[in-house]
């Protein structure tokens, strides 16, 4: 392959159609750094490379460089910031990666190097399974990883606390999940920048700042929609994992689609293969609490009403049980008083007797001084009107009427006169 | 904090439920004297009547942590908002 070159001032550019028999040009170093650059940017496609990563070194720019080898030959590499920040761990020397990437020139030093946007490790899953394990290994040495540490979700919690984007799908899915099923439940966004250079750092700082909040939630949910391995590392990365761990509240990791498992969906309470699953396990579900309160509010009308009626039974068992004992009682006492009456009554009647038979005895003695005797045998005694007899001649006065008490009646009669002399 | 404490004199739902059960089954024993027996049932329907008033809420109360600790409201979200 032959081409030919315009040299300008300092530019460089493929002169189509020149001739072979042109004489060789001139040029500056930097004008020769610069076409080969050109060159091979132009001509060599991005592409995949295969090697061992030897003497890796990442600068305070950001930048990394290392060499990529192989039995029989290395190259050059550098890794910018931007995309170094995206590498879930630092690879190794000796370590065998697939480096993806464009070969260019650094015009400054005349070095031949592969800029590498992306770094897969070949062996054991690749670096971020790597990383990992690592992670894991390390976390799971401290028993953070215990499932004994996980503590049950509150059954009916007052407020959620969520850390995840503003924007993202996660967050939409939770509040439609929520506003289904718990929509009383208070719902307190942590905003974290999910994904991206410190991402890591974001999420654990938007869980402290949830738990120091004024108004602090009663569970947690920290999570993403799903996204490549390296949309998701964040989760995967110590900071986040750190803070699931000290966090004094329950915590529901929910990244990703139900593939993905992280590290936070290890270090948290309960893990939930997406958002919405997470708001799901989150918050009850109000049609059953609604059934439920109604099933309340049945049994409590019931278990009073049936209260109330055995309340009533046992009053009026009760008053049965004080008549059946008063109508005893009173029974004693009638018995006892018809008692005493009869003895009364026969005791009255002994003494009405005995005076009966007193009375006879006296009429009979009344009888024998009957004055009847002497009427019979002519006398007669004179009676006052009032009944008095009269005995002496001052009780005639003359017109006085009197009445003569004689055998067999009386005779009325009048004083005609003064009479004469009294007796003797 | 006047708003914070208030919130946290009212009852949360769970322990409103959690009381609402302790009182049927109370009731249901009948080995109790009519007083209480009139004061758990009052309690009951205050429990009640509290709990399903808060669950008849619809709409979702939502809000953003600032860093100071507070919150700002962001808009609500009602049943029909979430179709989409």
């Amino acid at each position: 392959m032959q081409e030919s070159f315009e040299f300008g001032t300092g530019n460089v550019r493929p002169a189509a159609g020149v001739g072979t028999t042109a004489e060789p040009a001139i040029v500056t170093v930097a004008a020769l750094n610069a076409l080969v650059r050109e060159i091979l940017e132009a001509r060599v496609p991005p592409l995949w490379v295969e090697g061992e990563i030897s003497g890796w070194k990442r600068y305070t720019s950001g930048h990394c460089y290392f060499c990529l080898r192989d039995g029989s030959a290395q190259v050059n590499a550098v890794m910018f910031r931007a995309d170094a920040q995206r590498l879930p761990m630092e690879p190794e020397t000796g370590m065998h990666v697939r480096a993806f990437g464009s070969v260019s020139l650094y015009e400054k030093r005349g070095d031949f190097q592969l800029v590498v946007r992306r770094i897969e490790a070949t062996g054991d899953g690749g670096l971020w399974r790597l990383a990992f394990e690592r992670l894991r290994a390390r976390l799971d040495a401290e028993g953070l990883l215990d499932p004994a540490r996980r503590r049950p979700l509150p059954l009916y919690p007052r407020v959620l606390g969520i850390v995840t984007s503003p924007v993202g799908a996660a967050l939409h899915d939770i509040l439609t999940v929520v506003s289904r099923r718990a929509p009383w439940t208070r719902i307190v966004l942590s905003p974290a920048r999910v994904q991206g250079e410190g991402a890591s750092e974001d999420i654990a700082r938007a869980l402290r700042l949830l738990v120091n909040a004024d108004v602090q939630p009663d569970v947690i949910i920290v999570g993403r929609g799903g996204g490549s391995t390296e949309d998701l590392w964040a989760f995967n990365e110590e900071p986040v994992a750190r803070a699931i761990a000290e966090c004094p509240l329950p915590v529901i990791s929910a990244v990703g689609h139900e593939v993905d498992v992280t590290i936070s969906d290890l270090v948290a309470d309960l893990r939930a293969p997406t958002p919405s699953a997470a708001a799901e396990h989150a918050v009850p579900d109000g049609t059953a609490i609604r059934q439920d309160l109604r099933l309340h509010r049945t049994r409590l009308g019931r278990a009073l009403r049936v209260y109330a009626a055995s309340r009533r039974e046992r009053i009026s068992r009760a008053r049965e049980r004080l008549g059946d004992r008063i109508r005893r009682l009173a029974g004693r006492r009638r018995d006892a008083l018809g008692l005493a009456d009869e003895r009364l009554r026969r005791h009255t009647r002994r003494v009405v007797e005995s005076k009966r038979a007193l009375l006879a005895g006296l009429a009979a003695k009344v009888d024998a001084l009957s004055p009847l005797q002497s009427l019979a045998r002519g006398y007669a005694v004179p009676l006052a009107e009032d009944g008095r007899i009269l005995r002496r001649r001052s009780e005639f006065a003359p017109g006085r009427p009197f009445r003569l008490r004689i055998l067999d009646g009386s005779v009325p009669c009048r004083v005609e006169e003064e009479g004469d002399s009294a007796d003797g | 904090m006047a708003r914070k404490k208030a919130e946290m004199s009212e009852m949360p739902l769970g322990a409103r439920i959690h009381r609402l059960q302790r009182i049927v089954a109370d009731l249901e024993r009948d080995d109790i004297e009519l007083e209480e027996a009139m004061r758990l049932f009052e309690e009951g329907v205050s429990h009640l009547r509290a709990a399903e008033s808060l669950v008849a809420q619809t709409e979702l109360r939502i809000e953003r942590l600032l860093e100071g600790g507070g919150t700002v409201p962001l808009d609500p979200v009602r049943p029909a908002d979430s179709g989409g």
